[in-house]
């Protein structure tokens, strides 16, 4: 293109245009408001501890996801592997009534879905996230491009029916053209008119930063956080974990709940509970502790329901899903019982 | 499938058949053009750069726009190219952790950088270079529909960079070669 063919005043013009609508749609939302965490619903309640293993999450599994639903009912979501190759790798659902029925799995997301709504090449995916609010059931989840931890770009997809059907997965904006390192998410926190502060590591654990998104799980607004920072609900506050802890979570103001893996071993899944938001913690309970060669019980995943209890989900020994409930009662008490 | 996915796919598209547009083929320049473009969406080529690089930036896909109509000279001269590169290390840099500030964060509240924008344009309009500034209005035509929730991703993506790249190195080396042949 040669630029004497242009007319002179042709590009000013455009460009004078161009920047009046795109200075309209830009984006300046007010300051993010963080919601405090509610209290819970009922008094007190009892000790309770219970155990189960979700019916059809076999074979190959990896990391789970909980929520609860406005009407009560519990919804998981993990990945599952067909064969040990994670090229073929689906998120998978499975939902609890209130009476405890758990409903046939059905698949919500595989590499051949994926590729068809992003019309991208993905080799993988991983990692899945949900969260409930209202009627809004959000999931996200972690794709690869190339291998395991290149490329990496978040998914999401939402749900207003309860999990029946599903919004077209989308490829979420995080970083310039690709991520050039792994990609973590923790479950978001709850921001005022209903959006949401979506906590993530970056570049391998490296970054810490937060995703704020409107209603509707679009990206507004991101903000990096200092590496000891994590994304509490009064907002991005410095909480020094434990060592090894995989999933936190606030019970109350200053009272955290981490679970994971004492300096690291695989082999025991614990519980660690600190009372001055994490000045301190000690270890409140171990979940699972065993000494052959095939334990492993990993990928932790919290969430506190609004009846006041709290639930667990890990992969059991990579052949399964197991779910616990327990009260803050039962943590109170001392070891397993 | 969304808005963007569609555009993302159909871009790296067209981007292939610019790359081709480049091979010295003579008359039948327009039809490798033509056979690329639809090669790289039947044969897996477009999806997987889509996969892999991400989004291409409307800069980008207009710039392979003027070279499949064969506009040229392109707008992109290898001056251009240096200041893409220059600001590229400090881009990516610092958006993907490398530094105390996230610059990528900046677009999605981006009026700072729209005003940012005002010098540019005067400079270009200055210089009389029509197409440049015709290219940025695009880019901001593109952002003010909406599609793109980022601004940056409208302006500059890594392919973008990568053949910023390439046109300043092959710069370096014809020079470095006129030298040895003086």
């Amino acid at each position: 293109m040669v630029d004497r063919d242009i007319p002179r005043w042709l590009p000013i013009t455009l460009f004078i245009a161009a920047l009046a609508a795109a200075f309209w749609r830009a984006p300046m939302p007010a300051p993010a408001h963080f919601e405090p965490t509610p209290p819970a619903s009922t008094p007190p309640l009892a000790a309770e501890f219970f155990s189960e293993k979700i019916p059809e999450a076999n074979g190959n599994v990896g990391p789970s996801t909980l929520a609860r639903l406005p009407d009560g009912r519990l919804i998981i979501a993990w990945q599952e592997t067909r064969t040990e190759e994670a090229s073929d790798a689906k998120i998978r659902l499975q939902f609890q009534d209130k009476q405890g029925n758990w409903s046939k799995a059905r698949d919500v997301a595989s590499r051949a879905t994926v590729a068809g709504h992003s019309f991208a090449y993905l080799s993988q995916l991983d990692r899945p996230l949900l969260y409930a609010e209202g009627n809004w059931l959000h999931l996200w989840f972690v794709t690869h491009g190339i291998s395991d931890w290149r490329s990496a770009a978040i998914i999401h997809t939402f749900s207003s029916d309860g999990g029946q059907s599903w919004a077209t997965q989308s490829k979420m904006a995080i970083a310039p053209g690709f991520n050039p390192g792994g990609l973590q998410l923790a479950p978001p926190v709850q921001l005022a008119e209903g959006e949401l502060a979506l906590p993530l590591q970056e570049n391998s654990g490296k970054v810490h930063s937060w995703l704020r998104l409107a209603a509707t799980g679009t990206a507004i607004e991101k903000i990096r956080l200092p590496a000891e920072q994590s994304l509490m609900q009064q907002g991005p506050a410095a909480v020094n974990q434990p060592p090894g802890a995989e999933s936190l979570i606030a019970l109350s103001d200053k009272n955290l709940l981490a679970a994971g893996h004492p300096e690291g071993n695989r082999k025991i899944l614990q519980l660690w509970h600190s009372i001055d938001g994490g000045q301190h913690w000690q270890t409140s309970r171990v979940i699972e502790r065993a000494a052959d060669g095939a334990a492993e019980f990993t990928h932790p995943f919290l969430l506190r329901t609004r009846d006041g209890r709290i639930h667990l989900t890990y992969t059991w020994r990579q052949q399964g899903i197991r779910h616990l409930y327990f009260t803050e009662a039962w943590l109170a008490e001392g070891d397993r019982p | 499938m969304s808005f963007l996915a569609a555009y993302g796919l159909l871009a790296h598209a067209l981007i292939f058949g610019a790359i081709a547009a480049l091979l010295p083929l003579g008359i039948l320049r327009p039809k490798a053009a033509l056979a690329a473009t639809t090669l790289a969406l039947l044969v897996g080529i477009a999806p997987g750069l889509h996969g892999i690089l991400g989004t291409p930036s409307v800069t980008l896909l207009q710039l392979a726009l003027l070279q499949l109509a064969n506009k040229t000279p392109s707008p992109f001269t290898v001056r251009a190219a240096i200041g893409v590169l220059a600001f590229a290390v400090i881009f990516y840099a610092m958006s993907w952790g490398f530094g105390p500030f996230d610059l990528y964060a900046l677009g999605f509240q981006p009026r700072a950088i729209l005003m940012a924008m005002l010098p540019l344009a005067a400079a270009l309009h200055w210089r009389k270079m029509h197409a440049a500034l015709l290219i940025l209005a695009v880019d901001l035509a593109a952002y003010a529909t909406g599609v793109f929730p980022n601004f940056w991703d409208v302006l500059i993506d890594p392919l973008l960079v990568l053949l910023a790249f390439c046109m300043v190195a092959r710069q370096a080396y014809l020079r470095f070669s006129a030298r040895g042949n003086r």
